[in-house]
């Protein structure tokens, strides 16, 4: 898809993150709508384009968070790992596959950054980040990724041209 | 047909007719008559009146109909606007009590320079407590610069500045750590941030008494903020026998994720220790006699 499109998109939801996501809190998790878009989008369309959006989106929320540069990067990318490799194209409005695909592809997102931020000096204890934070972060997310998945589906049966039948 | 004549009796008797009733009822003659009168004609008089009225009514209530649905269109308009005012007007008192607080902290510390700054975003990431501000470097913001709110509140530091907006890193970061000095009972130690977002008083010696509530105040100790600001209040002590200090958990002395204004100190110049050893100089031999 154009960047054209892709970058305000992924600007749009990264300000989303930035301003209204902090204030939904489910036990110390947050919505991820950026990180759901990336899996939705590669569940859907499946031609590698989730690791332009990972590397787009993560850029941008770099950009507004405090966090060391490159972060969010990392962990976006691993999150569209996990989508290219677990159900990369599979996505036709099946409920099971964003589901299980946004509690793993969470949980590896948060496993890299906080990885990559213990090492840029946050003390965190990794344990307690992971029941306290991941998980519930997981569970929203979950939640979010069928209803991301199926507009992801609409957006991807508007901007791909029916293919031709072999 | 009637001829002449007899019209002409005919309208004398009636004119006659109608004198003599006119006389009685002068005499008050032919009030029971009249009253048989009007028990039958009262209530057909109402009904037909009532009747006119309603069709008068009806036609009325088409136009009031119309009057009332623009007047309620009109109310409605004017209901929001007032809503809106209200809500417009709640916020510019709630961002008035913020300045004033603010001003007033100003002018009991005149000895800084200050540059008031709206809070703009906080950190996407769940585990990093920063938020960012509409002030960069255009407006005077430097990295290290305190960052506080009204009543000399401490809220963090400035920790990456662009030119028109800066990160300010909060005090309730992990990474974040700040020394302080209890303002009743002159213990030392450093608050650092928690994975959980509250503060952690650390590294107080064993036999120091701390009472509940006391406050604590930035030290001063290593130059990087100025001396007196608020940090926290004293909620809990743990101390155990076992280990080398004790630990006091803190209040926050504000809500840090309410925050709207803060004010940032420019003027406050963080001492930078250069810990690199300065060469000595050697000694010289000098000679003895």
């Amino acid at each position: 898809m154009s960047l054209y499109f892709t970058i305000p998109f992924l600007m749009l939801l990264a300000i989303f993150q930035g301003t209204a996501a902090p204030q939904i809190r489910v036990a110390s998790g947050h919505p991820d709508l950026l990180l759901v878009a990336i899996l939705s989008w590669e569940l859907v369309h499946a031609r590698g384009e989730g690791y332009v959006w990972a590397f787009v989106g993560g850029l941008i929320q770099d950009l507004i968070s405090g966090g060391p540069f490159g972060a969010s990067i990392l962990g976006y990318l691993a999150v569209a790992l996990v989508a290219d490799r677990v159900g990369g194209g599979l996505y036709r409005d099946r409920l099971a596959l964003p589901v299980m695909v946004a509690l793993i592809g969470t949980l590896a997102y948060h496993a890299v950054y906080l990885l990559t931020i213990r090492f840029f000096g946050w003390p965190l204890d990794l344990a307690d980040a992971l029941f306290r934070v991941a998980l519930p972060s997981a569970l929203v997310n979950a939640l979010l990724a069928p209803i991301m998945a199926r507009l992801m589906l609409a957006l991807h049966r508007r901007v791909t041209p029916p293919g031709v039948p072999w | 047909m009637i001829r002449s004549r007899a019209r002409t009796w005919l309208l004398l008797v009636f004119a006659l007719a109608a004198i003599v009733m006119l006389a009685l009822h002068e005499a008050g003659q032919l009030q029971p008559v009249e009253n048989v009168f009007q028990s039958v004609l009262g209530p057909i008089e109402r009904a037909v009146s009532g009747l006119f009225n309603g069709i008068g009514d009806l036609f009325g209530a088409v136009r009031d109909l119309r009057d009332l649905r623009a007047r309620n269109a009109q109310l409605e308009t004017q209901n929001q606007d007032l809503l809106t005012e209200i809500a417009s007007l709640r916020n510019l008192q709630d961002e008035n009590q913020i300045l004033r607080q603010l001003l007033n902290f100003t002018q009991e510390n005149p000895q800084y320079q200050y540059q008031t700054a709206a809070v703009i975003g906080r950190d996407p990431s769940p585990y990093l407590k920063f938020i960012t501000l509409n002030a960069g470097s255009a407006q005077g913001l430097r990295p290290g610069m305190p960052v506080v709110t009204a009543g000399a509140v401490l809220v963090g530091r400035v920790d990456q500045v662009s030119l028109r907006s800066a990160k300010v890193q909060l005090l309730n970061d992990p990474s974040s750590a700040v020394n302080v000095r209890l303002q009743t009972s002159g213990v030392t130690g450093l608050v650092a941030g928690q994975q959980d977002g509250s503060l952690l008083m650390q590294f107080i010696s064993l036999d120091a008494e701390i009472a509940p509530d006391d406050i604590a105040l930035t030290s001063g100790l290593g130059g990087n903020l100025p001396r007196g600001l608020v940090v926290g209040q004293v909620d809990a002590v743990e101390k155990r026998d076992v280990d080398l200090f004790q630990t006091a958990r803190l209040r926050a002395a504000t809500d840090y994720d309410r925050l709207a204004v803060v004010l940032v100190i420019t003027n406050f110049e963080p001492v930078e220790i250069d810990v690199t050893p300065t060469p000595t100089p050697e000694p010289t031999a000098t000679p003895t006699p």
